[in-house]
């Protein structure tokens, strides 16, 4: 038993986390591009008191061979525009959006991420993303900017859109009508700000939002990456495959956050999570055999296609597995950084693997996050297990499908904890800040 | 092309359009950033089956213009906009979304969500050129050191409908059976390479239900208006007389013309005018544009006249004083022009452009390859 108790947010991706979650029977994929979609996943984590959803964002299709991965749901729409659609129709959960400092300027991310927190009365978070290479294509033919160069620019314009967030005091509304103030000139001021790579003089063209500041999220887990969490994001989306590594995750996070000058309890890691739930252990574990039975021949050549920049679709299933031609394929990929570290899918090809048996294998978990198989108790015995010995402040949930997994989660799960004690009955507060317990900046 | 009826959108403001609103007993500071304000506004305009609302317009810079006006706050109009989707399922939302300092692909992005995730009802309200306040504010724009904002304008709308066009309108097979969610030979490149920006595409969403979401300007400078001919469906225009207004709807060809219309509705016209003295006590209003004072019959015979006359396809609606002067006009001058057949009764169609009457654009990248 644990005095901690575990926060909760759930990613909302398409149809669900398994790749091939739009071919589950249940799936409506022509929904996808409408938003009831959103508002009912959306609901039905608020009622399981969950403290965020979060969405992804990616500036360009997704590829494999020069073409749009197309055995794969299509990418998230703009998320910004998806929580703000969310903002006045949905209650009490926090909204979280990805977005990129990289394309876009501080100006109107201040704006619109302020205007949502307005909007959704103090729910908003911004995680902040630099944006993959993948991006640049689109953008600029001088391609991608270098990951140093993303990082600083992006600690600049953290520090201008907090500048900007800050630019009104909280009592600067007076609506005098008498003497004709709208707000009080004095407590609106210009930043003037002159960084080196950016000038904006400001001050926003909004009041000071709810929550003061909206809710930081950044999700590198990088050298780079974590020295820039923990100068500013108070949750972290990682990735951490066991217990101990997340407890020297966390506790390196709390160091850094200290070597900032930040309080320790303002940062809060929460590890991606891929709960496979049924009401027993046997029924989820046959769940798990369904849900890697959906990922179609097709999804695991184009998954391999991507990773290895080849195209596959010449290769018979049960020959040997093509180490030689993969290989040579490797060499040639200029790609920065797309498909993940290549090699470490290499090393995991055992002698005897056909191509086919490889792609079942690997495609079975397409993510590297932590996953559980079981009834309800397991799953509570693992959250309670992690949060209680400090491996993570909670996790971002991975449901493989919705609604189904995240019904699953909601109505079986969610009682479990509630009962021990690892996670609220009801939301305390009305803002993000408030679930998460971070306190509203000064 | 004979309209039988008008085009009627609604400008949201929290206050009102007129500068001394926020001063009339009743309006609560808080209400101005809160989205149940708008979506009552939405609903007001939904009900009497309006075409469209809008989220910033007049255009104003990011500079703040004094302490004496509620219009210091600018709520992002696309986040606003969008904020009002679920609760209005059937008006459209229009948004403003300046040129000057975002990159086309994501402008090109927004309105592809904007319009997905309605079921086809977005419009931008784009904004070919920004002054010197918005350089101080967005460095990406001083860089570029904009010297001919409407060149660059062009090419930008260009690239925005090339992005638009990347996915074919049947991109989306969703074949479970045989696992295909997108038929990658639907979906293609821009190889988009010209004076001013760069970008190869594809999008990452499919192509807006309309097509390309209807496109609205008000920027009635020369350029402006050389802009507004190539890209515009509608052009927002404060004319203050329709002899005006007449020689400007005939002067843009191509989109239609929908007057800026500021009024304050009294029971009497004695009413109006007591009301509109005082606000204009308080404050000047902008200058520039129709203003209307009296009782719903003369406002609907004055629509009736600029709509008739070939003046104007419609009206951009800019209420002085918010909710009461909506309310109002909804509730009389709305009946008031149905009795004289020139505005519906109910929404025909699903899209915004199907409310505007506006064809849906073919796809120019249809079987590229």
């Amino acid at each position: 038993m644990s005095d901690r108790m575990a926060h909760l947010g759930l990613w909302l991706l398409s149809h669900g986390h398994n790749i091939a979650a739009w071919r589950h029977p249940a799936s409506n994929p022509a929904g996808l591009t409408g938003i009831d979609h959103y508002l009912d996943a959306t609901r039905l984590a608020a009622r399981g008191k969950l403290d965020m959803i979060f969405f992804e964002d990616t500036l360009a299709a997704r590829e494999r061979n020069g073409h749009i991965f197309g055995e794969v749901a299509m990418n998230s729409l703009d998320p910004m525009t998806i929580i703000a659609a969310l903002s006045a129709a949905t209650q009490d959960i926090g909204l979280a959006a990805s977005y990129s400092s990289t394309y876009h300027d501080p100006y109107l991310l201040a704006s619109t991420i302020a205007t949502i927190d307005h909007l959704s009365k103090g729910r908003t978070a911004w995680n902040v993303v630099t944006t993959d290479a993948s991006a640049g294509r689109n953008f600029s033919e001088k391609g991608h900017p270098d990951k140093d160069l993303r990082y600083a620019t992006a600690r600049e314009t953290i520090d201008i859109i907090r500048a900007l967030w800050n630019s009104w005091a909280d009592d600067a509304v007076i609506a005098d009508k008498a003497r004709g103030l709208f707000y009080d000139p004095a407590k609106v001021q210009a930043l003037n700000f002159a960084g080196k790579w950016n000038a904006v003089r400001g001050p926003l063209n909004l009041p000071r939002s709810p929550q003061g500041n909206p809710v930081f999220i950044q999700a590198g887990m990088s050298e780079t990456g974590m020295d820039f969490a923990a100068y500013f994001a108070e949750v972290i989306f990682c990735s951490i495959p066991t217990k101990e590594q997340g407890i020297a995750f966390r506790s390196g996070m709390r160091e850094r956050a200290r070597g900032y000058g930040r309080d320790p309890d303002t940062i809060k890691t929460m590890p991606g999570f891929v709960p496979i739930v049924a009401s027993t252990d046997r029924e989820a574990r046959e769940k798990e055999e369904f849900y890697a039975e959906l990922v179609h021949p097709n999804i695991q050549m184009a998954l391999l296609s991507e990773r290895f920049n080849m195209d596959m679709s010449g290769y018979r299933m049960d020959a040997p597995f093509p180490f030689e031609d993969v290989l040579a394929a490797m060499e040639a990929d200029t790609r920065p950084n797309v498909g993940g570290d290549k090699r470490k899918y290499l090393a995991n090809i055992l002698p005897d693997d056909t191509l086919g048996s490889y792609c079942k294998r690997m495609t079975r978990r397409t993510y590297s996050h932590v996953h559980c198989v079981g009834g309800p108790e397991t799953i509570a015995d693992f959250i309670g297990e992690w949060v209680g010995e400090g491996a993570c402040d909670g996790f971002i949930l991975l449901p493989w499908h919705f609604p189904l997994e995240l019904e699953v989660f909601v109505n079986e799960v969610v009682p479990v904890l509630q009962k021990r004690g690892l996670f609220r009955n009801d939301y305390a507060g009305g803002t993000m800040r408030d679930h998460f317990g971070l306190p509203r900046p000064v | 092309m004979t309209r039988k009826h008008m085009v009627l959108g609604l400008s949201l403001d929290a206050a009102g359009h007129h500068p001394a609103a926020w001063r009339m007993p009743g309006f609560d500071a808080a209400a101005a950033t809160d989205a149940a304000t708008f979506i009552a506004q939405g609903r007001l305009a939904e009900d009497a089956k309006l075409d469209f609302v809008m989220a910033g317009y007049p255009v104003r810079s990011s500079a703040l213009p004094g302490p004496a006006f509620s219009q210091s706050i600018q709520l992002e109009p696309l986040s606003l906009i969008a904020a009002l989707m679920i609760p209005l399922r059937r008006i459209g939302l229009a948004a403003q979304l300046p040129m000057a300092y975002w990159e086309p692909f994501n402008t090109s992005r927004a309105f592809a969500a904007l319009d997905n995730l309605s079921g086809g009802r977005s419009a931008w309200l784009a904004v070919p050129a920004s002054g010197p306040d918005d350089e101080a504010n967005y460095p990406r724009f001083a860089h570029q050191h904009i010297t001919a904002p409407y060149e660059r304008a062009m090419e930008y709308a260009e690239l925005v409908r090339e992005l638009w066009d990347s996915w074919e309108d049947d991109a989306l097979r969703l074949d479970k059976e045989n696992a295909i969610f997108t038929d990658h030979e639907k979906v293609h490149r821009v190889g988009h390479s010209g004076k001013y920006f760069f970008s190869d595409g594809p999008l990452n969403a499919p192509r807006p239900p309309q097509g390309h979401p209807p496109v609205l300007t008000a920027d009635l400078s020369a350029g402006g208006l050389s802009f507004a001919a190539a890209q515009a469906d509608l052009v927002l225009a404060r004319e203050s007389t329709a002899e005006t207004a007449k020689l400007l709807n005939a002067k843009l060809g191509g989109p239609l013309l929908l007057a800026d219309l500021h009024f304050v509705l009294g029971a009497t016209d004695a009413e109006a005018r007591e009301r509109i003295a005082e606000l204009n006590g308080l404050a000047a209003p902008e200058a520039g544009g129709l203003f209307f004072a009296g009782t719903a019959q003369g406002l609907a015979d004055l629509m009736a006249a600029w709509f008739s006359g070939g003046a104007c396809t419609g009206f951009n609606l800019l209420p002085a004083v918010m909710p009461r002067d909506l309310a109002a006009f909804a509730a009389d001058v709305v009946p008031l022009l149905r009795a004289k057949g020139m505005f519906r009764t109910e929404y025909e169609g699903q899209t915004l452009r199907d409310h505007l009457g506006l064809a849906r654009p073919a796809n120019r990248m249809k079987g590229a390859a």
